[in-house]
């Protein structure tokens, strides 16, 4: 959008990209056609194989262990972080009050030193 | 009919104002509220657009509050402007449209979702449009003030609108009094500014420092400007209030307080380019938005994988997104007085201010999508949810593309002003594209988990008889599925025709103050 | 320094209202007080823009009435810029007080307590 030469050129266009789904589409359709016609529907040998337990309402991964190996990985950065999230409107202010004071002490350092 | 549409910036604050102070009259006859509600919607979007259109094609256009030709500074050949000033260039005629857009579906969308007290919402949403269009619209530092608290106010009745539940109300307070603090500190430094320069125009103040230069009054008021916008949009650490208000609000007041929150961006940025861009307070300015930025990124991407409640996670998600929008115009900040950067600072700022329209559509979709269950289920809770995709599969696919949207992946519009924002912030500083990079992907974690303990999943029991949402809220949603997509799909026209122009109006502060005064 | 400090009382004082109602927000959990925080940083800087445009020996800037040019007590007017923008600032913190009890009294209807603390349940 700049013509940066060391961005370099893209092709980006949709009508060619709907023309190539659409090909695909129809390669895809045309292979389906070369099946067979008469398999068993809603039979368990057209079932996709599900190993060990079937999720049913009681026995399903909650969302609290999604991602379970990522959070335990991260734990200690969680338990701090979700400490600091506390809820409370006075820590919210604090760290408005913290940012307004290293804002200004940064604005005033870098005025009086280098302008 | 010719003079009517001079008075069409006017008229932008104005028709919702009025319609805002006219509902609580139609309190009994529900359905004339609500018709007159999206009809007020309605007009006020076909303003926006047609000053858009407008302002694209002939430059800034300028609106005298109250004087006899509206279309002069100073129609009373004063030296300088003493009327209250609507200057609207590319950037606010941009930001008006975005926020007239996300205003109308979210009434269209609230129709269904909202079962009492009509009146009351749709009064308050119309003051919420009338407070941002006011703010992107003005060209005086104290209207801005004043429209800043308008939004404020009225998004706090709105947040805390089912009053019969404890955590809407605390919610409600905490935002209170976060928005009151914040507008303390700008009318601070609104003060502070006038004291230096004498002018309240922004225009006006842009060339004061234009001629004159900065003083010491210029860094307490340009600090206490900074954080005060930067705390009311939601760039961390600063960004508490955010899930709280977001998550306890009804869907659609979100989408408006995504708004609400870009508008309190455009005014950052408002300041730091326009009136004060050519000082070299600016760098320094530049450095600490990008930090907050790259905090925003990291924090909210990483916070919102433990959130249990849904709204909460696409609030934190939001947040690592204001982050892009941060580190972007902070990068073009910082590439104001660096003449080798400067290509590359246009570059992200063209991709920030493009992100500023795809994260009002994704978010808000995304937030409608979460009312959507909330209307149907009465949970927001994730582990609760599951296995919704069989009776609203509407919502899942709707939610998907929002998620797609969250990740950067093409065909979504976010995959374009990604790409911008990684390819030139990479050449200001490699580290801060890796970060964004990073917490690109790392947001797509909490989206996955969303998406999987909603729809998919074995059936609950308690689900089996959920139907899907009705028709109006699925067409709000359609839309902004669509334009996302749209966006997605020719992202070039999308910049060439609205996004530079902004940039442009946004990076050259001596045409702005040509073309006002 | 005295010198300074009495010549520029004023802002001094908003100063230092600023920073008590400040505390008064930062560390203290009641919600009322944390009402009468914002309260008092309202009016630091109503105090504030007040001062600000206040001249010497200035007369309220009304026109009838008001002394001649070349007359015996002429006189400055003081600004009127900053007493609009307190008029304004006045209304808006009376909308943000009304809202903020309003709000402290339905947490205790539901909650029981107005401690903050106690009764904060968005947590995370």
């Amino acid at each position: 959008m700049l013509g940066l030469d060391s961005i370099g050129a893209a092709a980006w266009n949709p009508a060619v990209m709907a023309l190539a789904f659409l090909v695909l589409l129809l390669l895809v359709l045309a292979l389906r056609a070369f099946g067979r016609g008469d398999f068993a529907k809603d039979k368990l040998k057209t079932q996709p194989f599900l190993s060990g337990n079937a999720p049913t309402e009681k026995n399903r991964v909650r969302a609290d262990n999604f991602f379970w190996g990522f959070f335990e990985a991260l734990r200690p950065y969680y338990r701090r972080a979700s400490n600091v999230h506390s809820g409370l409107l006075n820590d919210y202010i604090f760290w408005f009050a913290f940012c307004l004071a290293l804002l200004l002490i940064a604005l005033y350092a870098g005025v009086s030193l280098w302008a | 009919m010719i003079e009517l549409v001079q008075h069409f910036p006017a008229l932008a604050i104005g028709v919702p104002l009025a319609f805002a102070f006219l509902l609580p009259l139609l309190k009994k006859w529900r359905n004339s509220a609500v018709i007159a509600a999206l009809a007020a919607l309605a007009v006020t979007e076909f303003l926006a657009l047609f000053i858009l259109q407008d302002v694209l094609q002939n430059g800034i256009r300028i609106y005298s509050m109250g004087a006899v030709v509206p279309g002069l500074a100073t129609p009373e050949q004063m030296a300088v402007p003493v009327r209250i000033l609507l200057s609207i260039d590319a950037f606010s005629a941009f930001m008006g449209a975005v926020a007239a857009t996300i205003a109308l579906l979210a009434g269209i969308y609230s129709i269904h979702f909202i079962r009492e007290s009509h009146s009351k919402y749709f009064s308050l949403l119309l003051l919420m449009l009338a407070g941002a269009l006011g703010l992107v619209f003005t060209g005086d530092m104290f209207n801005m003030f004043v429209f800043f608290e308008v939004l404020s106010i009225s998004s706090i009745g709105l947040i805390a609108f089912w009053l019969h539940r404890a955590e809407p109300v605390e919610a409600g307070f905490k935002y209170l009094a976060i928005s009151a603090v914040a507008s303390i500190f700008v009318l601070f430094a609104v003060g502070l500014l006038y004291g230096q320069h004498g002018v309240l125009n922004i225009a006006g103040l842009s060339r004061s420092t234009l001629l004159y230069g900065f003083a010491f009054t210029d860094i307490i008021a340009l600090a206490l400007l900074v954080c005060a916008f930067s705390m009311k949009a939601g760039a961390a650490p600063m960004h508490y209030w955010v899930p709280d208000a977001y998550g306890e609000a009804p869907a659609a007041v979100t989408a408006m307080l995504a708004v609400a929150s870009l508008a309190s961006l455009y005014a950052l940025f408002r300041i730091a380019f326009t009136v004060f861009g050519a000082t070299p307070l600016i760098e320094l300015v530049a450095f600490a938005v990008i930090i907050f930025g790259v905090l925003s990124l990291f924090l909210g991407a990483t916070m919102s994988l433990v959130q249990k409640d849904l709204k909460r996670l696409i609030a934190y998600a939001g947040i690592s997104q204001t982050g892009f929008i941060l580190v972007a115009l902070g990068v073009g900040l910082a590439a104001i007085h660096n003449t080798p950067l400067q290509p590359f600072g246009a570059m992200a700022m063209e991709g920030g201010v493009f992100h500023v329209i795809n994260h009002a559509f994704y978010e808000a979709l995304l937030f409608l999508c979460a009312g959507a269950v909330f209307l149907r289920t009465g949970t927001k809770d994730l582990n609760e949810l599951g296995g919704l995709a069989r009776r609203m599969p509407f919502t899942a696919f709707f939610f998907l593309i929002g998620g797609i949207a969250i990740a950067g992946l093409p065909p979504s519009s976010a995959f374009a002003s990604k790409i911008l924002i990684y390819e030139s912030v990479y050449f200001f500083n490699p580290l801060i594209a890796v970060i964004a990079l990073v917490s690109s992907v790392l947001v797509v974690v909490p989206m996955v988990k969303a998406f999987c303990a909603i729809f998919l999943g074995p059936e609950i029991g308690k689900f089996k008889k959920v139907r899907e949402v009705p028709g109006a809220m699925l067409f709000t949603m359609l839309v902004l599925s669509a334009l996302v997509i749209i966006f997605g799909l020719f992202p070039g026209a999308i910049v060439e025709t609205i996004v530079s122009p902004a940039v442009n109006a946004l990076l050259s502060q001596s045409a702005y103050v040509g073309g006002v005064l | 320094m005295i010198a300074v400090l009495s010549q520029n009382l004023p802002f001094v004082v908003s100063a230092l209202l600023l920073l008590i109602g400040m505390y008064a927000l930062l560390f203290k959990s009641n919600l009322i007080k944390m009402a009468i925080g914002l309260s008092v940083m309202g009016s630091a800087v109503n105090l504030f823009l007040i001062a600000l445009g206040y001249r010497q020996d200035s007369i309220a800037p009304i026109f009838t009435n008001a002394p001649l040019v070349g007359a015996v007590n002429a006189a400055e007017m003081a600004m009127p810029v900053p007493q609009a923008l307190t008029l304004t600032s006045i209304v808006i913190s009376l909308a943000v007080t009304a809202l903020m009890l309003s709000l402290a009294v339905l947490t205790f209807r539901h909650t029981g307590t107005l401690d903050a603390e106690k009764a904060g349940r968005l947590k995370g």
